[in-house]
């Protein structure tokens, strides 16, 4: 592990840009902020994946902390039973923690009152085994949702759950989706207004995405936004007010592809969605466009590789901006979107910020959809940069991708400058904290046919690591100067999500099993812990019944990265695993799979 | 989904069948003399090697036989491979979706039988059925080439067989390069 120091004391140039600001403007905070609504005063309860609405993922917490994590132990342990890729957010309320597994999708709750947190139901949901045989990049599931003493989630196979928090009872299942099209489920909903929202995965298998309302209580559709096809399905309406001049007219879901091809093309919702109880907006981006192969669909597609901004209430669209139009390198839209107010040349604004597949940092405006900066965080070729005028990227045409040539060295990679695996965000130290990837990848367009239910790719790509040869980084960023204060290099892919602390921790997991602590003002390692398998889980901190603060996190590899120990992928085919292979052949000799949560405290 | 929608659904797939029997027909002579591949259903085959009060698996059947290790069947199974978009899913052998082809285990057993009725009934953890959707003779020689990609040297096939590559040519082009209607969205 390296790191890198980008100025001399993050916390003297915060000192003093607050000072800078205060002269400037007395009356503004110059740390951006999560909004209160978005974020309220900690409780010590984890009950959504990415803490809070504003999707920190930061804990208040600070029992824990850079003096004293050096005595932090495994305080007790819960074997998952599975052995795919353990993606899922432990989740905390009412004194019990709640773990969903991959497929087959086990939901367990443990009694966190008592000693070694005791199982007290566990609920056994039997997804159709064929679903693993459409989820492109392991069969993982990124978390459960509590709220109102009901627990959510889904399972590959298309359905979301209701259960009684209290007892495991279940209390309403849906089915929303069909395997038989290529469609499953891997992401965590998010509960907001009685609402649970649930959207698919499939990008890889012609699918077309879609984000759906359930009522909480009954399970019952309430609204369902398409992210491609007529304005009528994508529920734009009158209110709909995009910035960008290029993205309003009628049925632009249609018209920016060849006949039919939306149909088909993509645009799954399976990351993140963030909610602004003040704008009452929900922010969420939509998956690349289908088939990888752009020669098969000019035009833009919209809304694939898109943020959009709707109404929970209702559905409607009210803003979108598209990232990757005609996307040729399956850059997703779907990472996590963290809402912040903070100072913008002098002003404050709302925005939101979202490190995305593509390797540039979007800062937006998440009132109007108006693009603030996009700053890359990573290596990037791509793109040269993205206009500022009209918000789309400068597509570099060494590296747009063709039928019949294998185009090298173009990074980031299908899997992106960084994947899902979430960032975090400390409003004590200002800077977010960045999981990501340090790969490139060779590609080589093919003619692929649709055959329903199966791949719908058309690519042939081999990663690489990127330059300086390590895989991975963790880079703390600083959004209100637009450059990293620091990063660590790790040689794996920094493939687990983030978790910051006010014990000015933070803490992420590595591929080789390493659960790692470092100092967030200046990355320098604190603790670390070796697990049983590769970590690419969600740390968590919560306050335990005891009233000591604990931190929690899944162990066991796989996911789209980790795919070659889950799977037993073979290492002689660099092209396996959409590419991944390529850039993982080591990773057998490095981990083995097995899930296991691990939860650490301090002795008492 | 009514029977209709579904032959729609399969048009396209078809009719690229059918470009490439008419196209490899002259050449591998095995589709031509052998009609009843089109139709035959293999022999019920075990996928264990445990048998109960003694026995083993039956040999495999003339027709098992004259696919298995066949340089031709080999050639044209690797873009079968492709077409059918079994290469979405292992890819060229590492596997992803799917398990790995080309390492030396197998779930269900690795003689081309077998490989055959894994490809043909499918199998329950995320292997379609393809039976009734490819031809026969296409799945055994599907079969053939994923027995290939991990058979020692000395049974890969006869002369003129090749090494497969990494990314197996298309053959031809497809009768359209992008569906005017989508198959499987005529609602």
């Amino acid at each position: 592990m390296k790191i890198s120091r980008h100025r001399r004391s993050s916390g003297m140039f915060l000192a003093g840009a607050a000072i800078a600001m205060a002269l400037a403007m007395p009356a503004i905070a110059a740390m951006p902020t999560p909004p209160a609504s978005a974020a309220p005063k900690d409780d010590g309860q984890w009950p959504m994946a990415a803490k809070n609405y504003a999707a920190t993922r930061f804990s208040s917490l600070d029992e824990i902390n850079d003096k004293d994590v050096k005595n932090l132990r495994a305080d007790f342990t819960f074997s998952l039973g599975t052995k795919a890729g353990a993606e899922a957010a432990p989740i905390v309320a009412d004194n019990t923690m709640y773990v969903i597994t991959p497929y087959p999708n086990y939901v367990y709750a443990l009694d966190l009152t008592k000693p070694g947190a005791p199982l007290k139901w566990q609920f056994i949901p039997k997804p159709a085994p064929a679903s693993q045989g459409v989820a492109c990049c392991d069969v993982v599931n990124r978390g459960v949702a509590f709220s109102d003493g009901k627990i959510f989630f889904n399972t590959l196979d298309d359905q979301t759950f209701a259960l009684d928090a209290a007892t495991g009872k279940m209390l309403w299942r849906a089915k929303v989706g069909n395997i038989s099209t290529g469609e499953s489920m891997t992401m965590a909903p998010l509960v907001v207004k009685g609402k649970v929202l649930v959207g698919n995965s499939g990008g890889e298998f012609g699918v077309r995405g879609w984000l759906t309302a359930l009522d909480a209580n009954t399970g019952k559709i309430v609204w369902r936004a398409y992210s491609t096809g007529p304005d009528k399905d994508v529920l734009i309406g009158p209110d709909f007010h995009p910035f960008y001049p290029q993205d309003r007219g009628k049925d632009l879901g249609v018209t920016t592809w060849p006949p039919g091809a939306w149909k088909i093309g993509g645009g799954t919702v399976w990351g993140w969605i963030a909610y602004d109880p003040d704008l009452n907006l929900i922010y969420y981006g939509t998956a690349n466009p289908g088939p990888w192969n752009q020669e098969q669909r000019p035009g833009d597609n919209l809304w694939t590789t898109t943020i959009f901004a709707r109404d929970p209430d209702t559905g409607a669209a009210k803003w979108a901006y598209q990232m990757n139009p005609h996307d040729e390198h399956d850059y997703d839209g779907i990472n996590e979107i963290i809402l912040l107010d903070m100072p913008v040349a002098g002003k404050m604004r709302k925005v939101l910020v979202h490190p995305d597949r593509n390797s540039y940092l979007y800062v937006i405006d998440r009132t109007t959809g108006e693009l603030i900066s996009a700053d890359a965080y990573g290596p990037l070729n791509s793109y040269t940069g993205v206009d500022m005028k009209t918000g789309r990227p400068i597509v570099n045409p060494a590296k747009t991708t063709k039928v019949g040539t294998i185009v090298h060295d173009i990074c980031p990679t299908a899997s992106g400058g960084k994947d899902w695996e979430p960032s975090a965000y400390s409003p004590l130290t200002g800077l977010l904290y960045i999981p990501h990837e340090n790969m490139c990848m060779d590609w080589e367009d093919v003619q692929t046919n649709y055959i329903e239910g199966t791949p719908y790719v058309g690519a042939t790509v081999v990663m690489k690591p990127g330059p300086g040869g390590n895989r991975g980084e963790v880079t703390a960023w600083d959004p209100v100067t637009r450059k990293p204060v620091w990063q660590v290099k790790e040689d794996l892919p920094a493939y687990s999500g983030a978790l910051a602390t006010a014990g000015n921790l933070v803490f992420y997991g590595t591929m080789d099993g390493w659960f790692k602590a470092v100092d967030a003002k200046t990355g320098a390692l604190k603790w670390r812990f070796k697990t049983g398998s590769g970590i690419v889980g969600q740390p968590i901190a919560f306050k335990a019944p005891d009233g000591h603060e604990k931190i929690a996190i899944l162990s066991g590899v796989g996911g789209w990265a980790g795919a070659i120990v889950s799977g037993n992928l073979d290492p002689h085919d660099p092209t396996g695993a959409l590419g991944m292979v390529g850039a993982m052949k080591d990773l057998k000799q490095r981990t083995t799979p097995g899930g296991m949560l691990y939860v650490f405290s301090l002795p008492q | 989904m009514s029977s209709r929608s579904r032959n729609n659904r399969w048009r396209g797939p078809t009719l690229i069948a059918a470009t490439l029997v008419l196209g490899l027909a002259g050449t591998t002579g095995l589709r031509a003399q052998d009609k009843t591949a089109l139709t035959a259903t293999p022999m019920p085959v075990a996928v264990t090697t445990l048998f109960p009060g003694g026995g083993a698996m039956p040999p495999l059947n003339p027709v098992a036989k004259k696919y298995d290790g066949n340089a031709q069947a080999i050639a044209a199974g690797a873009r079968l491979f492709d077409w059918y978009n079994c290469s979405g899913c292992h890819f060229h052998g590492a596997g992803g979706i799917g398990p790995a082809l080309m390492d030396d285990t197998w779930i269900y057993g690795g003689r081309i039988d077998q490989i055959y009725d894994s490809i043909a009934r499918g199998r329950p953890n995320g292997m379609p059925s393809w039976q009734g959707k490819i031809p026969a003779n296409e799945l055994w020689e599907i079969a053939a080439y994923v027995r290939s990609l991990s058979a020692p040297e000395a049974t890969k096939g006869g002369p003129g067989e090749t090494e497969p590559k990494p990314s197996p040519p298309p053959v031809g082009t497809p009768p359209q390069a992008m569906p005017q209607t989508v198959p499987g969205y005529d609602k």
